[in-house]
């Protein structure tokens, strides 16, 4: 038999006051790898990405997580870090503190192990020890977004999923912070889903690309294959849409 | 329509949970008019328990308050257990006495605000404008309290001014009234124009700094007009809460004032029918003078509803 | 002068204004209820006799104004503390449980708090004075002013507080913290409630000068705080003998002594809403 996929989603499908966001998702992905999903607002990316990790309850369909059906103990593996980094942090808690709020809540760990966890994150996401004791609201857009993943690393998830991640950063720190994740990828094996509404933000992570329209997926392949043979027409839209897709630094 | 249609309503309702509220809190009060005379030794229980009887005061409450509901929408509040004579009439005379003075000052107030709110905030930074806000800053901190007293004080020494009652013996009427209203409006205005002043001054300031006066005035139109015809009307919403808001006060602004300057409105005769626990009078007072500030209010949400088309909206 | 030092400076003039009647034990030459018959009505800084000086002169009974002042202003500005501090104590639990919790909650505190509001403030006040007993001891009137005053007040400072907890309940770090598994409790605790400690302050500087207001008010109408024991009210109350009190103008004292303690705090809310930190 051959080894569980990492992810299972079957079916997956939830509804807001009778009307359907997400409809009959199914898909699968492997451990290590970067899964992105791309396709206009209202297609229900968001709401995917919600359902995965705990915020919404589906409708119907399954989640599997490593061969077993997600249940809620299993909220660490999966980590969501949020639309818009600037509001999702505390403008006044110090860097410190909100890389470890998760573990506080938790209650895991006393002072002295949670301070040396939060320098160690810090160091992970590239960020100086002096900023432990900075309020959020010093840092800019790019750094704000390395806390907010470092938090997310706190519980060491299995799972990330960035949605719209890269959206309202720059240039260069988009390139930083993609730099930095794959750095992550590579040293710690996580693996990622990427929501974005512009192809050309995933595109040098994501190995695979679901595309979504309506609460469905309409197509879904790898990297090259969708860019050699698109199917649906919204693909071959998105496709236009960004400047230069190149396949350098693929992952397999 | 339906907007005005419904904030009556709402109106309504409140002032009968007001209502309800009242007077089951003057059932819970312990005493009532007849209180002195139970500990009086000379009066015999039985006595005490017919007086109560006959001014109807052992029925259970939900009946009283229906009973009480019914005569007043006929018109009658009730009968004063201290004056011996129905609450209306004595009510009545009372609160023309307070409107003559409240007013009178919220009109005289309303007349110096505006223009001064107005210049100050045109004239911002200036020293006109420093001057005039220390000294309101200065009149704010001063409690009405002193001001009253000091006044009397003045009128006492210096037999200017009548220093008490609305009106003096044998003497011509329009003038005497005004001669009696003069010190009690001069401390009420003097109370009021400080917040007053403040808010007039804060609409115009944030109007003269938004975007679409500083465009009126790039366009070149003349200063008068611009003031008038555009800038004022933009200012007006929170003013007309604010008015709606002084208007609803009316009754309940110059409680203090009228005690101490001897104003024969209703605060004194609520202070009485407190002390007495003439519970008919203080009902029918406090419902008065929320009936006026809900009045006020439903006056205010009305107007802005007409005035300003973002409500209409909603 | 910049925002910070204005708050500083109104916050330690408040301290002087608040030391001086906190210890009016220490400070006051004379106990406030001390008679000097022989001394009515003598004015300020008089030395009626070799070791008797009254700063502040005597009233009716010669009694030492000055002393009277201090033990006054603890009464007439404790008062006004401990029932902002109710007012806003309450105002702050009903309002985090409306804006938090919502639904039925919020619309019963919500119609509740209209009700209050409705009946205007000094006639309520009074009129709940009433409705208790009129012969009350010094001390349960003090407790039960701080329990009117306060317990009148809650609903300006609980709308205010409910509207801020309404949008920082939805603000994105209360979500993620949700995310975690945070308790409403932790989400209050630690994310919401230090949002409301501006309008808290905000109404605090505002509350306080009229509720102190409120009780001279009500001292002064004789539903207070009672002979002996001074309060700035029941002291402007004796100065009402207008015929002497040219001669006698030192008894408006505590009226005086109000206007630097409201224009303290009018200074310090004026400096708390300037824009700063």
């Amino acid at each position: 038999m051959a080894a569980d996929p990492f992810l299972s989603v079957r079916g997956l499908s939830k509804s807001f006051a009778g009307r359907p966001a997400i409809q009959n998702v199914t898909f699968d992905l492997e451990r290590g790898h970067t899964l992105g999903f791309v396709g206009p607002s209202g297609s229900g990316k968001s709401t995917l990405a919600r359902c995965l990790s705990f915020f919404e309850t589906p409708t119907s369909g399954e989640i599997w997580l490593e061969g077993q059906k997600l249940r809620a103990a299993m909220r660490a593996d999966i980590q969501l870090i949020f639309q818009e980094p600037a509001s999702s942090l505390n403008p006044r808690f110090t860097a410190a503190q909100i890389v470890t709020e998760p573990l506080l809540i938790r209650r895991i760990g006393t002072a002295k192990t949670l301070l040396l966890l939060a320098s160690e994150l810090l160091e992970t996401v590239g960020l100086p020890r002096q900023a432990l004791q900075t309020p959020a609201l010093e840092f800019s857009g790019g750094e704000r977004q390395r806390l907010a993943i470092a938090r997310a690393l706190a519980l060491t998830p299995k799972l990330l999923i960035l949605d719209e991640s890269f959206a309202g950063l720059d240039l260069s720190v988009q390139a930083q912070v993609t730099n930095l994740l794959l750095d992550l990828q590579q040293r710690r094996g996580l693996t990622y889903i990427l929501i974005s509404h512009d192809l050309a933000l995933v595109w040098r992570l994501a190995g695979e690309i679901a595309v979504m329209d309506h609460g469905a997926i309409v197509e879904h392949a790898g990297r090259a294959d969708l860019l050699a043979r698109p199917q649906h027409p919204l693909t071959r839209a998105l496709l236009n849409a960004s400047l230069t897709l190149s396949l350098e630094g693929a992952p397999a | 329509m339906r907007y005005i249609a419904r904030r009556l309503l709402h109106g309504l309702l409140l002032l009968v949970g007001v209502s309800m509220l009242s007077f089951a809190f003057a059932e819970l009060a312990p005493g009532d008019y007849f209180s002195e005379l139970r500990n009086d030794p000379r009066v015999l229980p039985e006595t005490v328990a017919a007086l109560r009887t006959q001014s109807g005061l052992d029925r259970p409450l939900p009946l009283r308050y229906a009973a009480w509901v019914a005569s007043v929408l006929r018109g009658d509040f009730g009968y004063s257990l201290a004056y011996n004579s129905p609450v209306g009439p004595l009510l009545w005379g009372r609160v023309r006495a307070t409107l003559l003075l409240t007013g009178t000052a919220t009109f005289l107030a309303w007349l110096i605000a505006l223009p001064l709110g107005i210049w100050n905030a045109t004239a911002r930074g200036t020293w006109g404008d420093s001057v005039s806000r220390v000294v309101l800053s200065f009149l704010l901190a001063v409690p009405d309290l002193l001001i009253a007293i000091v006044f009397l004080m003045l009128a006492v020494e210096t037999g200017y001014f009548p220093t008490g009652g609305m009106v003096s013996p044998g003497a011509l009427r329009v003038q005497d009234v005004a001669w009696h209203l003069a010190l009690p409006v001069a401390v009420l205005v003097l109370g009021m124009l400080p917040t007053l002043v403040r808010h007039v001054r804060a609409s115009m300031a944030e109007v003269l700094d938004s975007p679409f006066a500083l465009s009126a005035r790039a366009q070149g139109i003349p200063r008068q007009r611009l003031l008038f015809r555009h800038l004022l009307p933009a200012a007006a919403n929170p003013l007309i809460s604010l008015a709606g808001f002084s208007l609803g006060t009316l009754l309940s602004a110059s409680l203090l004032i009228e005690v101490v300057m001897g104003w024969p409105g209703l605060g004194p005769f609520f202070l009485e029918a407190i002390m007495a626990r003439d519970f008919a009078v203080v009902l029918a007072v406090v419902i008065l003078s929320a009936s006026f500030l809900v009045a006020g209010n439903l006056l205010a949400d009305i107007l802005l509803y007409r005035v300003d088309p973002r409500i209409r909206m909603k | 002068m910049t925002r910070r030092t204005k708050i500083a400076a109104a916050l330690v003039f408040l301290g002087i204004l608040h030391g001086f009647v906190v210890f009016a034990g220490f400070l006051a030459p004379y106990p406030y209820a001390e008679q000097h018959r022989e001394f009515p009505y003598s004015p300020p800084l008089s030395a009626r006799a070799p070791e008797v000086v009254f700063l502040l002169g005597t009233d009716a009974y010669g009694r030492d104004v000055f002393s009277r002042l201090l033990y006054g202003g603890r009464v007439s500005l404790f008062t006004g503390l401990l029932a902002a501090f109710l007012s806003l104590a309450l105002g702050l639990a009903l309002g985090t449980a409306a804006g938090f919790y919502g639904g039925w909650l919020d619309r019963f505190l919500m119609r509740g708090g209209e009700l209050v509001m409705a009946l205007p403030w000094l006639y309520l006040l009074l009129a709940v004075r009433a409705f208790l007993p009129l012969h009350i001891t010094t001390v349960q009137a003090f407790f039960l002013l701080v329990a009117i005053i306060g317990g009148v007040g809650w609903v300006r400072p609980a709308r205010l507080i409910r509207g801020v907890v309404l949008s920082a309940k939805e603000r994105g770090f209360v979500l993620a913290a949700r995310g975690f598994g945070a308790s409403n409790a932790y989400l209050i605790r630690r994310h919401i409630l230090p949002l409301t400690l501006g309008v808290v302050l905000t109404q605090a500087t505002v509350l306080i000068p009229q509720y102190i207001l409120a009780e001279v008010a009500l001292s002064f109408l004789g539903l207070g705080v009672a002979e002996p024991v001074p309060s700035w009210g029941n002291m402007l109350a004796e100065a009402q003998q207008y015929h002497a009190l040219v001669e006698h103008w030192w008894m408006l004292a505590p009226g005086l002594a109000i206007i630097p303690v409201l224009l303290d705090y009018l200074l310090l809310a004026d400096a708390l809403l300037e824009k700063g930190d």
